[in-house]
């Protein structure tokens, strides 16, 4: 069997996702796919599958043409995707979730559901990944990990003749991995392909037999995993040799007083009880690293006061935040990457998006709109346009805007350059380094290793902690802060 | 093309179906039976709408304020002031003085009962003010013991006739309050935070608007204005009797979709919800002009509506 | 035993069983012996089509849909019912007309709101105004009989209880078919999340097709009971059964956003708002202030019945996590 993609592209409004991506896999290999966030993997894996359309380009299945017009369609002719962002219904047990495709002709003709059924196709399926104790339990009530697992399963039980594997791994446990990658190896070995897709490259590696190398939407070229090396893939995806940044002196730890104090902060991770406790000097850049849902983004959003009121040291003075407003009001500011859901204002102009929280809620009125959106590099040809005419990267930069224009002493910043492009994250960069340097204090979560050891390199005083299972491992100074440092404390070698 | 949606162009192209359904039907109407224009028949029919349009701008208010906001009590509001605000006034008009500022402050209270159970409790706008509505009728039976009200002030009486020219009393103040309520819907800081609020309330919570506070007033205008709506039904009719307003609540939703503010938040404005109020009560005087029962009537509307929600209100696709 | 417990505890429809109960003991000590046959056959009647209509719009609130149109549904099923006995029809040809005309609303309704994508509170908005305009215009005002002999069988089959349980039971069984299928499983997915089930490989236009349709089936069930017990044709008859309905269904804790509730829920809800009724008469001696009353209690209970039901979903989870059964 071969799997030939040709020219293949597709827009979402303005933004370009893929533009004339290449990619030929055949029978019995497992190939990687690889790329910065926002470089096409998921919208590829998505048009394979049906899930989406593709503007031009074709797809060949053993020289024929292939179409799916939607995902069934795409699972009748063999392609199944496993979601990143979970396709499990969560309402429903985890046998029904895992036998929901083609619910109507598997188990049966009959038009009833046969339980014991759809039960005993699952558990085969859990007892190889296992976890066989959560069959009857509803998606809601398991974790994070075992969720993926399932999603994992609900792939694996429709027999696929193309496997599509985006991101499973990202939540799992190293033994789950491990299982993963048997079953993997075991598909291959049967004469499947397997499309596998992760950041974390160290499996790219353990689980690849090629790796193709996406970046804005284009493919760079495949690779043989055992001729590439880890900074070599790197350097493809990012486009780059080592960049020129602009490498601060660095300051020493203390000079400069502590704005914040965090006190203990409760987390919980994975069902276990934990606390963080950072303390955060005047202009200091502290990057958050630790692989997903290890703890940061909950202590992030504790210190804006988002769920619950919380009591920390500011300013020397013990303060209460009641909510978001509280914390608004003492200037603190909160950028998040999840523009959807917590950054824009959709339906609104890009001037109100900007003006939001120094109009309304601090009640400065901003003179010159232009140019606070020109200061953070904003590109629009009129700020009473629509903020979804902007591309994601322009968006992020008048969310961002937003909160410049509070002038705040403490930026706190979730994963703000998630998904936009590599200028715009260098105009995101500029603009913190600019607002430390006047005297904002930056605390950011980052996905992406390299972006924290970008920044920390630019700004005059930085520090990197690594967050794992609920709390900091690893604090990371000057030389320190490294690829190979972050990802090793990360992944829980400290 | 995308990059092209100015904030204002779009407003325009929200308008522009009902100004063209408008031109269209008046065209339709002229030629069903000449006469139809004549500006005595026009004003008369724009006189109906504007009772519905008062309704129209607080319904506008809510489902700005988004989150599936909707407001279905206000029908029963309507009723409610109009039995018992002119019955408050002994038929006085000095009466009014104070029965129709009591009555603007109790709407005023009632919708921010409604608001207060949807956005602290977090239950759903739709059965809040069904079941509010329900309340609100029960008040009126109680106080009224299901009598029409007799005594009606003059000067709500006069609200249905011609004034300046062939345009009613009605009209000429429906017009200066929704220009008024435009404008403090766009303008003022109310409005702007209202806009924030509706178009994504979980943003505007990070941004440190005070979400509840904002979205529980917009419940409140809404139902002030059913509430003098009421006063002004009243005046226009003449009479009031029990559950006289019960079809203005969905008349008002279908008005202010039809005038392109959506059921989804954070976009839209007043005028639209008049624009749409015309069309109804134009559609409706064709109807009648053509002889057709009642039956009949309702049901063309009923199929018109949907021709125009299948212009102006799908959903996206699942296939991106 | 006792996760057996939990899962009774945390079935939506528990709540709704528990004010359900209450109310008959509520009662039971306000008048004492009200209970009686004369009781239950009355409160069948009157309530029997609250009842079958809340069970048939819980399948269209649980796929994530909205259905404001059962009132026009039911009064156009009333009056064709009523214009057919009238023109001396054999009765079995009049019942099977019935439901194709139910059949064609629900194919209507499912069509705008599953394939053209349209709002559906605004879609069955117009519809309803789309039915009840047809209603009204083949009866513009109330009057007519069934048949003589379909009355009487309603009116005294198995001691007058015989009719209208047959129709609840069939409406009963019809909502445990669905519930026990496969389209059942995919009503409560795409009622969940749309874009997981179409993920999934389900064809999510057609589950919300068929769950109109299917809702509508039942409404003309039961509106061919309340037109029998009725025996009269009036195109307002069921106005106000929409707003019940819907509020029946929220206290049988059914969500408006989809994905979560029971058939079973809405019918306890729709007995409850029944028995209020009782419970007010007894209470509430002005006659005037009745309606105000049994509002303001449904209002409670609306805004009880939902917060218990969330209390529910976030304390009672089967490994003991505290979930958020809100967010998805």
């Amino acid at each position: 069997m071969k799997l030939e993609c040709k020219n293949i592209s597709k827009r979402y409004g303005s933004v370009v996702a893929l533009n004339n991506a290449d990619l030929t896999i055949e029978s019995g290999e497992i190939r990687g796919l690889v790329g910065g966030n926002g470089s096409g993997k998921s919208t590829l894996s998505k048009i394979l599958s049906g899930a989406a359309v593709l503007d031009e380009g074709e797809i060949l299945i053993d020289n024929f043409p292939y179409k799916a017009n939607s995902p069934r369609e795409g699972k009748e002719k063999g392609i199944v995707m496993t979601a990143q962002e979970l396709s499990l219904l969560r309402n429903l047990s985890v046998s029904y979730n895992i036998n929901l495709c083609f619910l109507d002709e598997i188990l049966g003709k009959s038009r009833f559901i046969n339980k014991d059924y759809a039960e005993q196709r699952a558990i085969e399926l859990l007892e190889m990944l296992n976890i066989k104790h959560i069959l009857e339990m509803n998606i809601n009530d398991i974790s994070t990990n075992e969720q993926y697992l399932v999603e994992f399963a609900k792939a694996l039980i429709q027999k696929p003749k193309i496997l599509i594997v985006d991101e499973i791994t990202s939540a799992l446990y190293k033994n789950d991995v491990e299982i993963v990658k048997n079953v993997l190896f075991k598909l291959r070995d049967e004469g499947i392909i397997i499309i596998y897709i992760s950041h974390r490259l160290n499996e790219i590696f353990e689980i690849c037999d090629n790796v193709t190398v996406l970046r804005n939407g284009n493919t760079v070229g495949t690779f043989d995993v055992s001729n590439i090396d880890e900074n070599e893939l790197i350097s493809y995806m990012s486009g780059r040799e080592i960049k020129d940044v602009l490498v601060s002196e660095h300051l020493d730890e203390g000079s400069t007083p502590v704005i914040l104090d965090t006190k203990d902060v409760p987390l919980n991770v994975h069902n276990k009880d934990t606390s963080v406790r950072l303390r955060v000097r005047e202009k200091e850049f502290v990057g958050i690293a630790g692989l997903e849902g290890q703890g940061q983004k909950d202590f992030l959003r504790s210190l804006f006061a988002i769920d619950k009121p919380i009591t920390l040291e500011y300013k020397g003075e013990v303060v209460t935040l009641n909510g978001p407003r509280d914390a608004v009001k003492n200037k603190f500011a909160f950028i998040s990457g999840d523009r959807e859901v917590e950054g824009t204002f959709k339906e609104r102009s890009i001037a109100e998006n900007a003006v939001a929280v120094s109009d309304l809620v601090l009640n400065s009125k901003i003179q010159e709109v232009d140019d606070l959106l020109k200061n953070s590099g904003v590109k629009y040809s009129n700020a009473k346009d629509l903020i979804i005419s902007l591309s994601g990267g322009n968006q992020q930069k008048v969310v961002i805007s937003r909160w410049t224009a509070t002038k705040p002493n403490i930026i706190l910043a979730d994963d703000p350059t998630k998904g936009i492009d590599i200028q715009a994250r260098r105009d995101v960069h500029e603009t913190m380094r600019n607002m430390l340097e006047s005297g904002s204090s930056v605390i950011m979560i980052s996905s992406d290793d390299e972006e924290l050891v970008e920044t920390s390199k630019m700004m005059p005083m930085s520090r990197v902690v690594v967050f794992y299972e609920g709390t900091i491992v690893a604090t990371l100074y000057g030389e320190d802060i490294s690829l190979e440092n972050i990802s090793a404390t990360s992944s829980g070698k400290y | 093309m995308l990059r092209k949606i100015n904030k204002n162009n779009e407003i325009i192209r929200n308008f522009l179906p009902s100004i063209i359904i408008i031109v269209l039907m008046l065209l339709v109407g002229n030629i069903l039976t000449p006469g139809f224009t004549s500006a005595n028949n026009v004003f008369n029919i724009i006189c109906k709408a504007s009772v519905l349009t008062i309704v129209c701008i607080g319904q506008a208010f809510v489902m700005i304020s988004g989150n599936s906001g909707i407001d279905m009590s206000v029908g029963s509001i309507m009723s409610c002031a109009a039995l018992l605000g002119p019955s408050m006034t002994q038929g006085q008009n000095i009466g009014l003085l104070w029965s129709l500022p009591i009555f603007l402050i109790l709407g005023f209270l009632v919708g921010v009962i409604n608001g207060l159970c949807i956005q602290k409790f977090r239950l759903p706008a739709l059965v809040v003010t069904l079941c509010m509505g329900i309340v609100v009728d029960g008040l009126t039976i109680g106080f009224t013991h299901g009598k029409p009200s007799l005594k009606i002030p003059d000067l709500l009486l006069e609200l249905g006739i011609p004034y300046l020219g062939r345009m009613r009393l009605l009209t000429i103040i429906v017009i200066v309050l929704l220009f008024l309520m435009e404008l403090f819907l766009q303008k003022s800081k109310y409005g702007r935070q209202l806009f924030l609020c509706g178009s994504n309330q979980n943003v505007a919570r990070l941004s440190g608007l005070r979400v509840n506070v904002i979205v529980v007033i917009s419940y409140g205008i809404s139902a002030m204005m059913a509430a003098l709506a009421g006063f002004a039904l009243v005046g226009y009719v003449g009479s009031a009797q029990l559950f006289m307003a019960d079809e203005y609540t969905m008349l008002s939703v279908a008005s202010v979709v039809i005038g392109g503010t959506s059921l989804s938040g954070g976009k839209g404005g007043v005028i639209g919800g008049a624009l749409g109020a015309f069309v109804l009560f134009l559609l409706t005087s064709i109807l009648t002009v053509l002889g057709l029962p009642d039956g009949a009537r309702i049901g063309i509307e009923g199929l018109v509506l949907l021709l125009i929600l299948m212009a102006n209100s799908r959903e996206s696709k699942l296939r991106i | 035993m006792k996760s057996k417990l939990i899962n009774f505890i945390r079935w939506p429809a528990f709540v709704s069983l528990v004010l359900l109960v209450s109310l008959l003991i509520i009662n039971q000590i306000l008048s004492p012996g009200y209970l009686n046959k004369a009781y239950i056959t009355n409160f069948l009647g009157s309530n029997g089509p609250l009842i079958m209509s809340s069970i048939g719009l819980s399948i269209v609130l649980i796929s994530g849909g909205m259905d404001i149109s059962v009132d026009g549904i039911m009064s156009l099923i009333n009056v064709v019912y009523i214009t057919l006995s009238e023109s001396g029809m054999q009765t079995i040809l009049i019942l099977v007309i019935c439901i194709l005309v139910g059949l064609f609303c629900g194919i209507i309704n499912g069509l705008f709101v599953g394939y053209l994508r349209i709002t559906p509170i605004l879609t069955t908005f117009a519809t309803s105004s789309l039915f009840s305009g047809i209603a009204l215009w083949i009866m513009p005002s109330p009057r007519g009989s069934v048949p003589k002999g379909l009355l009487n069988w309603y009116y005294s089959w198995l001691g007058g209880f015989g009719a209208p349980i047959l129709f609840l039971l069939i409406i009963v069984i019809g909502w445990f078919i669905i519930r026990k299928s496969k389209l059942g499983i995919m009503l409560y997915a795409v009622g969940a999340n749309k874009e997981n089930s179409y993920l999934s490989g389900i064809n999510v236009y057609r589950v919300q097709f068929i769950s109109y349709v299917l809702a509508a089936l039942f409404y003309t069930i039961s509106a061919i009971s309340m037109t029998t017990y009725f025996s009269g044709g009036d195109a307002t008859v069921a106005s106000a059964l929409t707003m019940k309905a819907i509020t029946a269904c929220v206290i049988g804790g059914v969500l408006l956003s989809g994905g979560v509730g029971d058939g079973i829920g809405a019918a306890f809800g729709a007995t409850s708002l029944g028995l209020a009724i009782t419970t007010v008469l007894a209470i509430v001696k002005n006659a005037f202030f009745q309606d105000f009353a049994s509002g303001v209690l449904m209002l409670i209970a609306v805004i009880g019945c939902t917060l218990l039901n969330r209390y529910i979903a976030n304390k009672f989870s089967k490994k003991g996590v505290v979930i958020n059964a809100e967010k998805d």
